[in-house]
């Protein structure tokens, strides 16, 4: 009842436009308020403090400079260019090569959001050029953009097991083998769907030698995520130590390898990752202020007592709660979903025995389809801004993939060894 | 005199900002040097964690300001859209009160803890034992920024009304 009432006034006073952040930081205090008296205040603060204190989400900052850095440096354009050379002559051409490329840009960035965005300007007049009808050619960027949080590094599953305390490095790369596997359903769809289209222009087939020329020059940006990655799960670096050198490599690629960056780019690159990052760290720092709130309410014990009264088994339980996920996640977005649901969530599945990786990779492809449900599905805005197209265009093109994650969905819990295999 | 006091307030913002990128890029400058000390010359250093965690308090919270007057935080406005033109603002004016309100709360009682935290004479559990109220001075500062802002929008959407 009381989760109730904290879910109803959690979605209520986001209605009102309030920014996300401070909306959940109103709702946590005024509950603590209720149920502990006037220690709240004095508390608020302290909370907030402590919110950003900790040197896992330092990690998040790091990987936004990142991706920034190499956004500016126009790697992505590279990255399309070389991938196109290699399969736009095949059935399917521009829209697989739009699937690998936001496959390989996943690897780069932590954020579904960053990957859609450059991958509109890059892949989507391209593709139009092309003959593509704009439902399609936008859906298919909306879709496969999502695989920015599902590809490691990502920014959702930092937040996950800076909540949870699961390893970080675990996490990450329990999230490659149901990316790949994601990518090449989406590829499978697309050629089915498109790839004996008559009407498209081909592409000519590229020589070896033009192949070889810029494949070489994007090895390596390709190699980047290989070490960021490679180095947390091997235990070289911490999270935040990988990323740093990620965004060190990142900076000495724009400079020296492909000189894309001028030293006056710099500013520019802080700045815009200075208000990505000032976004999450408020919305966590509000989030953190219900988490608090939340285990002062002791919820998740009375939510498990109820879960073993009414001995529900696991099955139902994962599926009850995919589909809390999937409303959620047509109302609300990625950061603020996570910040709510794992903290009430978390201590029952540890208390049913589930295996927490695989949860928290379940999880983040229903983020996935959050990111492209309407009415809020931050990829299909963020892409309808860039592209200058109806916002529901692209909400009729991304339906198609909606269903496609929906089936990936259910495959994966029905076979939770995909998620665990490179673990065990 | 709204004029006036705007470019005032986005000085300060704008200055804030300025003090956030600059936390921002020692933030990364330490992160990259503890790195490179540790992992190339064996080398640890007894900083660069806590400097850290500082810089990015510092990071979120100056920054903040300036995110909120470029509309850069996260809103959801889908609700509100369905209006018209006059619920909308008066919806607008009430969400930003209630932020408004939470940002002074937490200015407040920010400056309550530092004051605490100072006569308590409070310090990291670090080697550094930097005292606490240095890197919680970002709180106060952080949401002074942030209620003038939101106070801001109100007057402006004020003004849109008559």
């Amino acid at each position: 009842m009381l989760l109730f009432i904290l879910f109803i006034s959690i979605l209520m006073v986001i209605a009102t436009g309030i920014p996300v952040g401070i909306g959940l930081g109103v709702v946590g205090f005024l509950f603590y308020l209720f149920f502990e008296g006037s220690s709240a205040f004095i508390s608020l603060p302290q909370t907030i403090f402590e919110s950003n204190n900790s040197f896992l989400l330092t990690a998040i900052p790091m990987f936004i400079l990142m991706s920034e850095i190499l956004r500016k440096a126009n790697v992505t354009e590279l990255l399309f260019e070389t991938v196109t050379k290699w399969v736009g002559h095949l059935p399917g051409g521009l829209a697989v090569s739009t699937v690998i490329t936001c496959a390989i840009g996943a690897s780069i960035t932590g954020s579904s959001v960053a990957n859609a965005a450059s991958m509109s300007i890059v892949a989507g007049p391209p593709m139009i050029n092309r003959g593509y009808d704009s439902k399609f050619t936008y859906g298919l960027i909306a879709a496969s953009g999502t695989l920015g949080i599902l590809i490691p590094p990502s920014i959702p599953m930092l937040l996950f097991a800076s909540i949870t305390e699961v390893s970080i490095g675990k996490l990450f790369i329990s999230g490659l083998i149901p990316g790949l596997i994601l990518v090449l359903m989406l590829c499978v769809y697309v050629i089915l769907k498109d790839g004996f289209n008559n009407k498209r222009i081909k592409l000519e087939k590229a020589s070896f030698q033009v192949r070889y020329q810029l494949t070489k020059k994007a090895l390596p940006a390709l190699c980047l995520p290989i070490i960021v990655v490679g180095g947390i799960y091997a235990g070289f670096f911490t999270p935040t130590e990988a990323a740093g050198i990620g965004v060190l490599l990142a900076f000495l690629l724009g400079f020296f390898w492909y000189r894309t960056l001028k030293i006056t780019d710099i500013l520019d690159i802080f700045k815009e990752s200075l208000h990505s990052t000032c976004m999450i760290l408020l919305l966590i720092a509000g989030s953190m202020v219900l988490g608090h709130a939340i285990t002062t309410m002791q919820i998740s014990d009375q939510l498990v007592k109820i879960i073993s009264d009414y001995d529900v088994s696991q099955f139902v339980f994962i599926i009850l709660i995919m589909l809390l996920l999937f409303i959620l996640g047509c109302i609300l977005e990625v950061v603020s979903v996570i910040y709510i649901v794992v903290p009430i969530l978390f201590p029952v599945v540890e208390a049913l025995g589930i295996e927490p990786i695989w949860f928290a990779i379940i999880f983040i492809v229903n983020m996935e389809i959050a990111l492209i449900t309407p009415p809020l599905g931050m990829n299909l805005y963020v892409i309808s801004g860039i592209a200058k197209r109806p916002i529901a265009e692209i909400m009729i093109g991304s339906m198609p993939f909606v269903l496609i994650f929906l089936f990936f969905l259910f495959l994966l819990i029905l076979f939770p060894a995909i998620s665990t295999i490179l673990i065990s | 005199m709204l004029n006036f006091f705007d470019t005032q307030v986005s000085r300060l913002s704008l200055f804030f900002q300025n003090i956030a990128i600059i936390a921002f890029v020692i933030l990364t400058t330490s992160v990259i040097y503890e790195v490179i000390a540790r992992s190339v010359f064996n080398k640890p250093t007894i900083w660069s964690l806590e400097i850290v965690t500082y810089m990015i308090s510092c990071v979120a919270f100056f920054g903040s300001a300036y995110v909120l007057r470029i509309n850069k935080h996260l809103e959801i406005n889908l609700l509100t859209q369905l209006f018209s033109n006059k619920y909308r603002r008066l919806m607008k004016i009430f969400s930003d009160t209630v932020g408004l309100l939470f940002c002074l709360i937490v200015f407040f009682y920010g400056c309550k803890l530092i004051e605490l935290s100072y006569i308590l004479g409070v310090v990291s559990v670090s080697e550094l034992r930097i005292p606490l109220w240095i890197p919680q001075l970002t709180i106060p500062f952080g949401f002074f920024a942030l209620s003038l802002e939101f106070f801001l929008r109100i007057v402006k959407t004020i003004k849109k009304i008559n």
